[in-house]
This record gives structure tokens, sequence and C-alpha cells, in this order.
């Protein structure tokens, strides 16, 4: 008895939200924004695949150029690190978006090249116009509308009295209205999911049909959740005026501000140099420390060959470099040293900042839905992390075999009134065999899955207890005494 | 059967009913008059057993409404003030879902046509939205329902607080209609004139108490309500 009466009250709620006019009206519109959006992501992606191909045609060039080695001008073309575009990465803005297009190494570090889209100068516009801001925005808006719809409309036409009066539990009624509209969002998410994959199909490009139905399990979690919160908003408020105001606050606050605004937050909270400015700030140090080292062992050099002739210079200086190497290198050690304390004291706050950012967007559940995308999509922390391994180990390499322990020592050494500027040929030079394009592996579905799994609980936990709450608000309303 | 056993409601610290007590049998039309405020409402939502009951007992049929409130609840059919519908529905799926929320099964579509036509509902009606509906056409599809639902009850919160004249009696004559064996109707107005020419029992109700010296038997006005 008690499931045909739900099965009566969601098939009842649910044809009245089919009869709302909005509800017809956001269904046409979610799917005209997903089609332009989906359109959207795959030129985007195509002009980010542009970009990554004329960084391989720089390096092909740079290769036959300097016949096959990292030296002079070829030597940051032979060393840089690019990342191949991941297809999925536009129908999100997440770490994707967020990592450079790739990386080049100096002496104090990686130094990251913009990002495919600054690098090919395309304007940001339609940037944030993606599937994922579509469900963000959108599912949000029309589940917390549907949520307060049904009862504020019951509550101002005086049917909310009769449902009290029927022989039904006040739980089970609430449960049927809550039902009924996760019908309703379910319809609407399967549509939102179809419209993407017949766009995707045409355009044959992204992540495979799976993996983009596999987005319609956050979607669903995210929009009940809202639901239910419109539901217990709506008979929380003391008028339909406030209802409706409190609901716009909450869709702001959770869907829109909270997901843009929590960066900020952070940053105010552990404020820190952004990657850019760290990374000049680190350049500049490194330069100067250098040229304080050379000019030091420029002098020594310049005492060891007191007295010699501009002629004679050449032949003393490269005995007298080889008995004052220890110290050059040493030197140049010590510089590192201090710029890799420097380094680590950034990293350090970057991962408090990071920590606080993944405690903030368990109360975010816009935040929460970037996330689970992101890392559904195989764009996440795991990926981000992945490249940044990467590129330490490339930077460890390079800090070893070229940084250093430097194939060459250039001095300037000044001798009898001139300033001879010497090189000092040390090993071999590296060549670009040896620092070959590497992606790292691609997450398989089952790895996202499990990287998504603790956002996806958090996302359960959204909506089981908005539920709790909506049906509980409800019930408590249906049980109250006639007025 | 109806019977209230010394019932006392208290909502929000004031007590709403005062030790009422009555018993109404069955066939009866009974009415409930009071200013406002003096409690009519809130004997209905006692049938229902929607009001906190501090002191007495309620019984409907012999189901006792705070002990088995949904049994209870069965057998009563409530149409609240105002005779509210949902208003995004026609009249016809309005009433189904009405009348399978409180039954097993839904009525056929025959059923409930036969059911609106007996409660005088035009058939050019029938399948119009709830919205479009006056107050008088919601009270009919509301009876229309009490006649599907088959309940022993018929409780009317302000059936004619907006009716003109020719509608209350048009009412009047359904809600007689109504009263059939093992059936009772039980109606809460502010209309003194309208519960005695409608009513077999008047009860008058102040600040929530049963005034006895007021609560008399009457004999209905109009003659055809005893055919």
């Amino acid at each position: 008895m008690t499931w045909s009466v739900l099965v009566r009250l969601i098939a009842h709620e649910w044809r009245r939200n089919r009869r709302r006019s909005w509800v017809t009206l956001t269904l046409i519109l979610l799917s005209a924004a997903t089609w332009t959006s989906v359109s959207f992501a795959q030129r985007r992606f195509a002009e980010k695949r542009e970009a990554y191909n004329e960084l391989v045609r720089q390096r092909g060039e740079a290769q036959i150029a300097a016949k096959g080695r990292v030296i002079g001008r070829a030597k940051e073309v032979g060393l840089r690190l690019v990342r191949r575009p991941n297809p999925t990465g536009a129908f999100v803005l997440a770490t994707e978006d967020a990592l450079p297009a790739g990386w080049d190494f100096t002496p104090n570090g990686a130094e990251a090249l913009p990002s495919y889209r600054v690098l090919i100068g395309q304007t940001d516009g339609d940037y944030w116009w993606t599937p994922e801001f579509l469900a963000r925005i959108f599912l949000a808006g029309f589940a917390l509308m549907l949520g307060l719809a049904g009862p504020l409309q019951d509550r101002s036409s005086g049917w909310i009295r009769a449902l009290r009066a029927q022989p039904v539990a006040a739980r089970l009624l609430s449960a049927g209205r809550w039902a009924g509209g996760c019908l309703t969002l379910s319809v609407l998410i399967a549509v939102w999911l179809f419209v993407m994959t017949a766009v995707r199909s045409r355009e044959s490009f992204g992540p495979t049909t799976v993996e983009l139905w596999i987005l319609g399990i956050p979607a669903w979690l995210y929009a009940q959740g809202f639901l239910g919160l419109g539901i217990a908003i709506a008979h929380l408020a003391t008028s339909e005026y406030r209802a409706w105001l409190v609901g716009l606050g909450t869709w702001l606050l959770l869907a829109v501000v909270g997901p843009i605004g929590l960066p900020v937050v952070i940053q105010i909270l552990l404020p820190n140099a952004s990657q850019s400015q760290f990374e000049r700030g680190q350049r500049e140090r490194y330069a100067d420390a250098m040229r304080e080292i050379e000019t030091k062992i420029g002098k020594e050099l310049a005492a060891r060959v007191t007295g010699a002739t501009a002629e004679s210079a050449n032949d003393l200086l490269t005995p007298a470099f080889a008995s004052v190497e220890r110290k050059w290198l040493d030197g140049i050690a010590e510089v590192r040293r201090d710029t890799d304390q420097t380094a680590l004291q950034w990293q350090s706050v970057r991962a408090k900042q990071r920590n606080l950012l993944d405690r903030l967007d368990l109360v975010v559940p816009g935040a929460l839905l970037n996330r689970a995308f992101g890392q559904l999509l195989g764009t996440g922390r795991q990926f981000a992390e992945q490249w940044e391994a990467l590129v330490r180990d490339r930077e460890t390499m390079l800090a070893s075999r070229v940084f250093d322990d430097r194939p060459s020592a250039n001095l300037r050494v000044p001798v009898a009134g001139r300033t001879f500027g010497m090189s000092f040929e040390r090993h071999d030079y590296l060549n670009f065999g040896d620092f070959p394009f590497s992606d790292p592996q691609t997450l398989s579905l089952f790895q996202r899955l499990k990287e998504a799994s603790s956002s996806l609980g958090l996302l359960v936990f959204w909506m089981a207890a908005t539920a709790i709450v909506a049906v509980w608000v409800e019930a408590r309303a249906l049980r109250s005494p006639l007025t | 059967m109806i019977a209230f056993r010394n019932v006392t409601l208290e909502i929000t610290g004031r007590q709403v009913l005062r030790d009422v007590s009555f018993e109404l049998p069955h066939q009866t039309l009974a009415c409930f008059v009071g200013t406002a405020a003096a409690g009519k409402t809130q004997l209905l939502s006692a049938i229902l057993g929607l009001a906190p009951i501090s002191s007495g007992q309620v019984l409907v049929n012999e189901f006792d409404v705070v002990k088995q409130p949904l049994p209870a609840r069965k057998l009563v059919c409530l149409v609240p003030a105002l005779a509210p519908l949902p208003t995004d529905l026609s009249v016809i799926e309005a009433l189904r879902f009405l009348v399978w929320l409180g039954t097993v099964r839904a009525p056929s579509m025959p059923e409930t046509v036969r059911a609106l036509r007996r409660a005088d509902v035009p058939d050019v009606l029938m399948s119009q939205r709830c919205s479009q509906l006056t107050q008088f056409q919601r009270l009919c599809v509301w009876l229309a329902g009490f006649h599907l639902r088959q309940a022993a009850v018929l409780a009317v919160d302000e059936p004619a607080s907006d009716l003109n004249m020719r509608q209350r009696e048009r009412l009047s004559r359904l809600l007689r209609r109504a009263v059939e064996p093992n059936h009772q109707v039980v109606v809460a107005t502010r209309d003194e004139a309208f519960a005695r020419r409608l009513a077999d029992r008047m009860y008058w109700l102040e600040d929530g108490v049963v005034d006895p010296e007021r609560t008399t038997d009457v004999q209905p006005m109009w003659p055809e309500f005893r055919s």
C-alpha cells in the first residue's frame, strides 16, 4: 500500500512539474546552451591542439638547426617539456585549464609556459561557457525553483490543507513530492547528457559516451541537493516573497559566487605570491647571485695570471680555471640551495592553500561539482600531480647535468686592462634525444572513479542531508492543525 | 458515528477547545456555528487527528483519532475552507488523485464522470483546469470526491462564505443529499442562517466551548431536503 501510494504521489508530482511552462522553457534553453557550449569546447580544443603542434614544430626546427645538440638558442626549446592537450578538459574549467601548456627550464627552476589559450592569443570571452558551468548554474537554479514552486503553490492555493486531511502519512506525502521532483530532474539531466552526446558525436572529439554519461552522477546528486533545499526553504519561509528571496541568495552563494570566490578567500587567509610573480623574483635573484660569483671567480683568475700579457693569458687561464673550478661549482650549488629554499617555502604555502581549498570545497556544492567533473574527466588533482612529478623529475635531472654541473663555464676575466670572455668546455653537451616529449599515463576510467569517490561521497551526503531536511520539514508542516 | 468526550485542545499555549463533548449519530447533518476563532476549524482538525488533543477522546466509528489517526482519517472526507484544488490539474485529474490517495484503487473514468454528474458538475467543466473553477464548482468537485471515496463522514469548513443565495441553496441540496444511512455531514460555518436552513442539529461554539443553551435540533427549512 505504502509503495503504491508513493508511486501515485510521484506520478502526480511529475505530471504537475511537466505542466509548468518554465520547466519546458528551461529544458529548451538548457539544450540550446549545451549545444553551444560543446561546440565552443570543440573549437577551443582544436585551437589548443594547433598550439601544441606549433610547439612540436618549433622543437623539430631547433633540433635540425643545432644538429641534435642542446646548445645555444636551441637550449630553451630542447629542454622544454610540452603538455599534450586533453580533449576531455574542454568540458570543465579544471586542472587541465589551470595547467600551463608546457615548461621551460631555467637554472632556478621550471618556468611555466602560458596556458594554451593565452599562448594562441584567444580571448577569454566564451571561456566559462562549459558544460560543467551549465550544470552548476542551470541545474542548481532549476532544482531550487522546482523545490520552491510546488509547496509555495500548494500553500497559496490552499491545497496543502487538503493534503493534510488525506489518510496518508505526512512523511509519505513529503517523500512523494521530493521523489517526483527527482524524477523531473532526472529527465532534465538525461536530456542534457543526450544533447552533449549528440553534439560530441557530430564533432567527433572529446570524451567517450560512457565518460560523458558518468558525469550525470555528480550532476544528479548536486541537483537533488538543491531540490531538497528548495522544498525546505519553501516551508520554513514565512511568506512566498521571502522564500524566493532566500532561494535566490542560496543559489548565488552555493552555485555562483561560492565556487568563484573560494580562491580569493584563500588568498586573503593565506597570502602567497602568484606563480609568475614568484618565478620572476627567483630568476632575478639567481641572475644577481651568478653575476656576483662570476665576478669574484673572474678576479681570482685574473690575480693568478698577474703579469701575463694579453697573448700569454689565454694559455695560462685554462690551467688556472682548473684550480678554481671547485670554488666555482660550490658557488653555484650555494645559489641553488638558496633559491631552492625559497621555492620550498613557496611550495609549502601553496600546499597549505590547496589543503584549505579542499576543505572549503566541502561546504560549497558548486565547487564540489566542479571538482567531481574534473576528476571524472581525468583532469583532476591526480592529473596535475602527475605533471608536477614529471616537471620535478626533469628539473632534478637538469639541475645535476646542466645547471649545477654545466657543460661549459663562461667567465669574463680582467687581464692587463682588458676583459677576456672565457669559455671552458667541461664535458659533453646534451642532445635533444635525452629530452623526449613524455606524457604521463592517461588515467583509466576506474582510476578516475576512484579519485572522484570522495567528491561523489560528499555529494551523496549533500543530497541525503537536504532530502532528509526537506522531508522532515514538509512532514512537520503537513502534521500541523488546519487554520 | 463521531464522539467527542471531554476534549480539550491546546495550540501554542492557548486552549482552542475546552471540555467539548457531543455525539453525532449516523444520518445526521450537524452544523457548528460560531464567530471567527471560536474553534470551528480546530474541531474539524480534531476529527482528523491533526490537532494536539491535550485531554479527552475523539472517536470516529470506534477509531480513536489519536491512537489510530490514519484509519480514522480514511473515514472522513474533509473539504477545507475555499475548497482548494491543485490549480495545475484538470478537474478529472484532481478528483482521481484526491480519491486515489484515500483508497486502494484509482476510480475508473466512468465512475469519476458519474460522481461528478451526481455532484452537479457540468460535463463541460470536467476537462478544464481547476484554476478556472469558481468556489461553488470546486465544492461540487469535492462532493464528488466524497461520493467516490465512500467515506463515512463529510466534514466541510466554511462552505458558504463567498456564495450567492442561489449557490447556497444548490449547495445545501447537495449536502443534504450526502446524508445517507451510515453517513454523517459536519459543517463548520459562521453563517447562522445558512446553518438553520441546512442542519438537523446545530451546535454553538464560543471561545472553544459548546454553548448548551443554543445547541438545538432544528428542522431544515427547505422542505425538499426531507425528500
